[in-house]
């Protein structure tokens, strides 16, 4: 009975564990980086490799419990070993383990080795208990000195910006992070207190905060948004005009995203792409409103950044935003922060 | 693959307990069980692996930071440290002198030149105590520098496992006076001569490490 | 010395201690130690496993609540529906076991430094291989006794102070349990919202800490020599039991990985009391005030010193369960191991490699890039002699006749806990794909997998085979059984939700839903699962309690070798006596330790102090 149980017993530890990451793994969350899409091949890859080892593992040894289990007058083979198996599996492992980490290390070259993009968006980004402040350089592209001495929490100068600075003049800083899609990115990720980390899902970015340090990350954002829910009908006429009929309104309401006051709507290319923008809780929530084939989508276009390096009480809490804007929208952006 | 026959290292012998008397060293605690010399051995060596990576770890963190830091302000170490360093030095070819006679069977030479490095190695105390007492004096606190917190950090670990070392060779040398070191006693002997040599060539280095990467 | 007065000493040492404190408390018996550390390890392990209870059922009320405010958010102020959820969350908010997130990081913090320090490191090592190390290699006891003491009430000590923490001003630590630095060395940083700055918890924690570190050492010194020096005659060390191996090597991992935290803790506690600056930076804004005394450390070095201990401790942890799980599955399914030279070349690869793969915990931390690639390929290479071992324990029962008694049904449990575990290290070990998976829920799910669980469940199996030896009495059988299954099926669907909460990027250590994607309805489904599942658990262990008083009260007689086993514990009467064998009288080893099923042998068994002849001379070599 025992070892029938126990074979039942893996039988749907393996199914069940198969079953979950076969359903779970395609459904990761969106991805919107262009080094992503490599980890999400690695990652997969290894999901493949490791679930048949996994399934072949456990089914070996629920087959051998069930077809080795005690029964009278059966004597055990004096089976001691056998030096050309061990010989076999020990390479065998050596070249699967070590051959599939190497295939992994293109993308962590091109995150930390390889020579940082030509001309980037260079984005600072500081981590304190428990927010994130992001710095940019403004117009002239060049972010402004800092220096501890310089941080001074009565006129919100966390980063510790050096005034004297001319580099710094046209500097701004907000509470969430805007990158355009297309074109390379470098963040500067540093903090003034604790260790943070700083993350996006889906971004598939993820970099510890250390005081003292600072890391310089590059990313290429390739989509401007990621698809939430198809709306109906083609109001494209009303859109255009900055008008959300109530139609789309109350679709919009049904999956949880509010209109209120504060919204707006403006066409991107008119009569195509529009921009979306929700503010339920005082934090821009920028979606994109897509015809595409002559039926409307919407695109979210903002991903929660996370803190992954604990960092106190409020770490759970410490929380931002990344808004990808197209390239025009972005140029338009600074232009609207640039003091 | 044939049977590799080694001899048992246990000196337990099957079939019986162990002669040996209560107090004597080797009694194993409260078993009777026992323990042949080398166990003692063994277990110094054994003793020293963890030592060795205390200071380890300290000595790598002492290269790290001297690398990243920016705010390295050498402290001038105390020239007294100089002579401490010759003090360890000799006190080590004095136990080996000892040795030597006890070797010999000279019980003599064996208590003078044992007497002189534990002298030697008090005098070593005694010069750390002035060497803190002058940085401090000079107004080198624990926290005033990263380079000043090693400094103290690694020569007041030094001296603890030293403070040690003096014991042992304390032990023995009261051990020699009352005309006790006979061959059985020959262990203790060793045994703190060994730990004594290890401490004197970590003395050295950490010396060495603080005088190069300062 | 004459034969007179050595048989007059005989009389004379042989005798146990007559006054009980001498006997039961400080007691210099190895076996009495065995047994004080085991309990210690079971006391610490229902404290730790009651935190995470009381934490799981938070994260379950926080998930209810995020998700009550979502709808609170789509509904209109003051009606009716509004405040009849506004009222449900009041509720939830204002349960018993409710936490502020300084008070849940804290029990955080306990809950994982209590289970690594108090009972991984504890019990296989301190409990099991106290008591049965020298029994197996034959000796009559540990080699220096009274260290062996020592170190027992050091590692109590160190829990006394470790349990202090809870009640002092500031309550418990909470800076996880790895205790990272600039949060754990600034007591500024470390939540005054709701505390009160941070206060002597995270010294004593430390503090605890060091003790413990010097605890494992002296226990480690005596390990080492016992196994090197005392074995009987003819206990080759190619004789040793697995399970010998395995405390060695364990040994000697505690040995060099101790040392290391014990400086990691000393620098971190003059950072954090005298103001040096080994980790804490220079000009770190804190409570809204810029630190002064501070200057030019790095957070790193700690995270460097800390996991060079902390990766050799993950096998600390389960090294004895390896040695242990191939003991028994040799034993029940009545067949020698399978490569038994091959199992001690993989554990003394498993040591030796241990110590060069820790970056892998910082692939995500800063640490120079071009290390974290030499670390990530050290760490695939140190997962080839785990792989061995697996391929080992299957080769084990491959042709055997298993008896499906609960230590094997745990031991069997877990090989396949080992499996599943390791397998998580295969994603966590390339620095690519770790820079998704570090820090989430995956990670948890995986080191609790395989060096809880896995190594819990070595616990198990070592408790339920060797307590007719240490007790006389045989443990109940179906409660073993029962309790076997409860715990396997609850552990694999605990862990394995929380591996795919770890695919939808799930962090840890987070006490709140502050997140849209964490309180989406999957993500609290999932938490719901794992918080019924894991008090589901945590309730069947009371089936193991009451197995342990009941089988002690009327358990049924154990004869002095119930299961069969060839290692020389089961050559002793059970229990054994004070001197172990009887009279003191060693007994001498002729053969290996795992001579099952010896073909022509008049027995299904060979013992390891058997005569020569019990093995026929048509047999084949012994390895």
């Amino acid at each position: 009975m025992t070892p029938v149980i126990f074979v039942l017993v893996i039988l749907g530890l393996v199914v069940g564990t198969v079953a979950g990451f076969a359903l779970k793994a395609p459904l990761l969350p969106d991805l919107i980086t262009e080094h992503g899409r490599i980890i999400d091949q690695q990652l997969v890859l290894t999901l493949y490799i490791t679930g048949a080892i996994f399934a072949i593992a456990q089914l070996g040894l629920a087959y051998l419990i069930y077809k080795h289990r005690h029964r009278d007058g059966v004597k055990a083979s004096y089976l001691q070993g056998s030096t050309k198996l061990e010989y076999t599996w020990t390479v065998a492992t050596l070249v699967l383990f070590v051959g599939l980490n190497l295939m992994g290390q293109g993308v962590w070259a091109q995150m930390h080795l390889n020579e940082k993009p030509a001309r980037p968006v260079n984005i600072e980004v500081t981590a304190m208990q428990f927010k994130w402040i992001f710095r940019y350089p403004g117009k002239d592209g060049n972010l402004g000195a800092r220096a501890a001495e310089y941080i001074n929490p009565a006129e919100g100068n966390y980063v510790g910006k050096d005034p004297d600075d001319a580099n710094g003049d046209d500097d701004f800083q907000l509470l969430s992070m805007s990158v355009p899609y297309g074109i390379p990115v470098v963040v500067d990720i540093r903090s003034i207190d604790v260790l943070h980390g700083f993350a996006v899902r889906e971004m598939r970015l993820k970099q510890d905060a250390v005081p003292g340090l600072s890391v310089n990350i590059p990313f290429t954002v390739e989509k401007d948004g990621t698809l939430e829910f198809p709306l109906s009908g083609n109001y494209a006429a009303d859109l255009d005009k900055g008008e959300l009929p109530d139609a789309l309104k109350h679709e919009l309401n049904a999956n949880k995203l509010v209109w209120k006051d504060k919204a707006s709507l403006r066409a991107l290319e008119p009569g195509r792409v529009w921009r979306l923008t929700l503010d339920p809780d005082s934090i821009n929530r920028p979606y994109l409103v897509k015809l595409e084939n002559g039926r409307l989508n919407l695109y979210r276009s903002w991903y929660e950044l996370a803190c992954m390096e604990l960092c106190g009480y409020g770490h759970y809490q410490m929380r931002s935003q990344v808004n990808v804007l197209s390239p025009v929208e972005y140029a338009e952006f600074v232009e609207k922060n640039s003091p | 693959m044939p049977l590799t026959q080694v001899q048992p290292k246990s000196a337990l012998r099957a079939g019986g307990p162990p002669p040996v008397a209560p107090g004597e060293p080797g009694d194993g605690g409260s078993r009777g069980q026992r323990l042949p010399d080398r166990s003692y051995r063994l277990a110094l060596y054994v003793v020293l692996a963890p030592v060795t990576m205390t200071f380890a770890a300290l000595a790598s963190s002492y290269i790290v930071r001297r690398g990243i830091g920016g705010d390295w302000r050498a402290v001038e170490l105390p020239a007294v440290l100089w002579l401490n360093s010759f003090a360890l030095l000799f006190s080590s070819v004095a136990l080996e002198a000892a040795r030597r006679g006890l070797r010999e069977g000279r019980a003599g030479a064996f208590t003078r030149w044992w007497l002189a490095a534990t002298a030697l190695g008090v005098a070593f105390l005694g010069g750390q105590a002035l060497a803190w007492f002058q940085l401090y004096a000079a107004g080198v606190g624990m926290a005033s520098n990263i380079s000043a917190s090693f400094l103290y950090l690694l020569t007041a670990f030094h001296t603890l496992h030293l403070l040690i070392g003096v014991g042992a060779l304390a032990w023995v040398a009261l051990l020699a006076l009352r005309a006790r070191v006979a061959p059985p006693r020959r262990l203790v002997a060793d045994l703190a001569a060994v730990y004594w040599h290890f401490l004197d060539g970590l003395w050295i280095f950490l010396f060495a490490l603080m005088l190069v990467w300062r | 010395m004459s034969s007179e007065a050595a048989a007059e000493h005989a009389v004379h040492v042989h005798q146990a201690p007559t006054n009980p404190i001498w006997r039961y408390v400080f007691s210099t018996d190895h076996k009495v130690i065995g047994i004080q550390y085991w309990i210690l390890a079971l006391v610490s392990a229902f404290v730790g496993m009651g935190l995470s209870v009381w934490f799981r059922l938070h994260l379950l009320n926080q998930g209810h609540v995020a998700q009550l405010t979502d709808q609170l958010s789509l509904l209109v102020e003051g009606s009716a529906d509004y405040n009849a959820i506004k009222a449900k969350i009041d509720a939830l908010q204002t349960a018993w076991y409710h936490m502020e997130p300084s008070q849940y990081l804290g029990i955080l913090t306990m809950h994982g430094t209590i289970l690594v320090f108090m009972v991984l490191t504890t019990a296989p090592m301190g409990g099991f291989g106290n008591y049965f190390l020298p029994i197996q290699v034959g000796a009559l006891d540990m080699a220096f006794p009274r260290l062996n003491m020592l170190s027992f009430w050091l590692t109590f000590l160190s829990f006394v102070t470790l349990m202090a923490a809870f009640f002092v001003p500031g309550g418990s630590p909470n800076a996880g349990w790895t205790g990272y630095p600039p949060l754990s060395a600034v007591p500024d940083s470390q939540g005054n919202g709701y505390q009160g700055p941070g206060g002597w918890g995270q010294d004593l924690w430390v503090l605890s800490i060091a003790i413990f570190c010097f605890a494992s050492l002296v226990g480690a010194i005596n390990f080492i020599v016992t196994t090197l020096d005392l074995r009987t005659k003819g206990m080759t060390l190619m004789r040793m039991p697995l399970t010998c191996w395995a405390w060695f090597v364990t040994a000697i991992l505690a040995l060099l990985s101790f040392a290391v935290l014990l400086v990691a803790g000393l620098l971190l506690l003059l950072d954090r009391n005298l103001g040096t600056s080994f980790y804490v930076p220079g000009d770190l804004f804190v409570s809204n005030k810029l630190l002064v005394d501070h200057k030019g450390g790095s957070p790193l070095l700690f995270q460097h010193l800390f996991w060079f201990f902390g990766h050799p401790e993950v096998y600390i942890a389960i090294v004895p369960g390896m040695g242990l799980a191939s003991h028994l599955l040799s034993s029940f399914a009545r067949k020698p191991v399978f490569g038994y030279r091959a199992m001690v070349y993989a554990i003394f690869g498993i040591g030796v490699l241990g110590f060069f793969v820790w970056g892998h915990h910082m692939f995500q931390s800063g640490m120079s890039p071009y290390v974290a690639v030499a670390f990530s390929v050290m760490t695939m290479v140190v997962g080839v002699p785990s792989a061995i071992k697996t391929f080992n324990w299957l080769g084990t029962i491959w042709g055997g006749n298993i008896r499906f008694q609960s230590p094997m049904l745990y031991a069997l449990g877990f090989v396949s806990l080992f499996v599943t575990g390791g397998i998580g290290g295969i994603f966590l070990g390339q620095n690519a794909v770790d820079i998704y998976f570090h820090d989430t829920y995956f990670v948890v799910g995986h080191f609790h997998m395989i060096m809880g669980v896995a190594a819990i469940f070595g616990m198990f199996a070592g408790t339920v085979y060797w307590f007719p030896k240490v007790t006389g009495k045989m443990m109940n059988e179906p409660l073993s059984q029962a309790h076997f299954w409860c715990t396997f099926l609850g552990v694999n669907v605990i862990f394995i939700v929380m591996h795919l909460m770890g695919l939808e990027g799930h962090p840890r250590r987070y006490s709140g839903f502050a997140f849209e994607f964490l309180s989406s309805d999957y993500m609290v489904r999932m938490h719901t699962i794992v918080t019924h599942t894991a008090i589901f658990t945590a309730s069947a262990q009371v089936l193991f309690l009451i197995n342990l008083v009941y089988s002690l009260a009327a358990g049924k007689k154990a004869g002095d070798n119930p299961w069969e086993s060839t290692s020389l514990e089961w050559a002793t009467t059970s229990p054994p006596p004070f001197e172990n064998f009887k009279d003191g009288v060693l007994p001498e080893v002729h053969h290996g330790p795992y001579e099952y099923s010896v073909p022509d042998a008049a027995k299904d068994y060979i013992m390891q102090h058997d005569p020569p002849e019990a093995r026929p001379a048509t047999a084949p070599a012994p390895h």
